[in-house]
């Protein structure tokens, strides 16, 4: 897909291989540092998520908890995206129609 | 879907009474400076490339000889999202977009559906027109309150600004991607057949 994106596939090869090693460091830090946050966090919901209809229900109900600061609603919030796991954080099908 | 990236994006209110972020954006809608889309500036990119979903007004392109702009680039202040980017592929002409804002901004159904019928698209209904015009004239008007004294008519186009703490001067995202925002958003620009979505593989 990158490749016909940028036309040239050593070109693409490049970007994905400078992509892998730029990324590989922090991303390791990451997310040693999120999963004792996210435990730490996730105290504060009953049930994470576990498809984007729910994320985004779930999303709108932290934002308006009194209980929280921001900072644990940010991080909260976060837990939440990182606990659906990578295929499963597209636009929710409720926002999603094509309409005026 | 996107959450914040940091705290740091968001105004001290944090989250407003729906319970949605309140992220406290750079000035001038985002824009370093708006431009106005004209006739004589032709500007709709071949694909434009939104991360979010396609209910927005605002998006970039995608670049013919280099990587997507990163969200740095864009000046969006959420965790990046592969799953959250769509592209779309402008199937309508330049003219056509024109005429088609023209139709809607002088609420103008019969001319619009002609537009239409012309291209190959399903007609639109009185409710429709009425959202479609309703959607155009709060662009506008926004397009006033938030950049000023410019000609939003079709739209507006430059680079993401920076997003910087205003008391700080601290850098948060760089910006300088190119950024447009039209009167439609990119849902409408394909039902009224501007733009086709374009299969993204992950």
């Amino acid at each position: 897909m990158l490749s016909e994106i940028v036309g040239d596939a050593s070109l693409a090869q490049a970007y994905v291989d400078e992509e892998y090693l730029l990324t590989q460091e922090p991303m390791a830090k990451i997310d040693s540092e999120r999963s004792v946050g996210d435990n730490e966090i996730a105290k504060y919901i009953n049930k994470m998520p576990t498809t984007p209809e729910e994320f985004y229900a779930s999303a709108l109900e932290v934002g308006k908890r009194s209980d929280l600061t921001v900072e644990q609603k940010v991080r909260l919030l976060q837990a939440m995206y990182y606990a659906l796991g990578e295929g499963n954080r597209k636009v929710c099908t409720c926002r999603q129609t094509l309409s005026f | 879907m996107h959450v914040p990236a940091d705290v740091k994006f968001l105004t001290d209110m944090g989250f407003d009474l729906s319970g949605r972020p309140d992220y406290n954006w750079p000035k001038r809608w985002g824009f370093k400076e708006a431009k106005p889309i004209q006739r004589t500036a032709k500007v709709l990119p071949i694909i434009l490339m939104r991360s979010g979903y396609l209910g927005g007004n605002t998006f970039t392109e995608l670049p013919a000889n280099r990587i997507p702009y990163t969200y740095d680039e864009m000046s969006l202040p959420f965790k990046p999202n592969v799953e959250a980017s769509h592209q779309a592929v402008r199937i309508g002409s330049i003219e056509f977009y024109f005429n088609i804002i023209d139709a809607i901004r002088n609420n103008d159904m019969e001319t619009l559906n002609v537009l239409l019928k012309s291209n190959g698209i399903e007609s639109v209904n009185e409710v429709d027109m009425t959202r479609l015009v309703a959607s155009y004239f709060d662009f506008v008007q926004k397009a006033k309150e938030l950049v000023g004294d410019v000609d939003a008519t079709y739209g507006l186009y430059g680079v993401a600004e920076k997003w910087i703490n205003e008391q700080t001067g601290e850098i948060y995202l760089n910006g300088g991607a190119p950024q447009y925002t039209l009167p439609l958003s990119i849902m409408q620009l394909i039902r009224l057949g501007i733009y086709r979505e374009k299969e993204i593989s992950q």
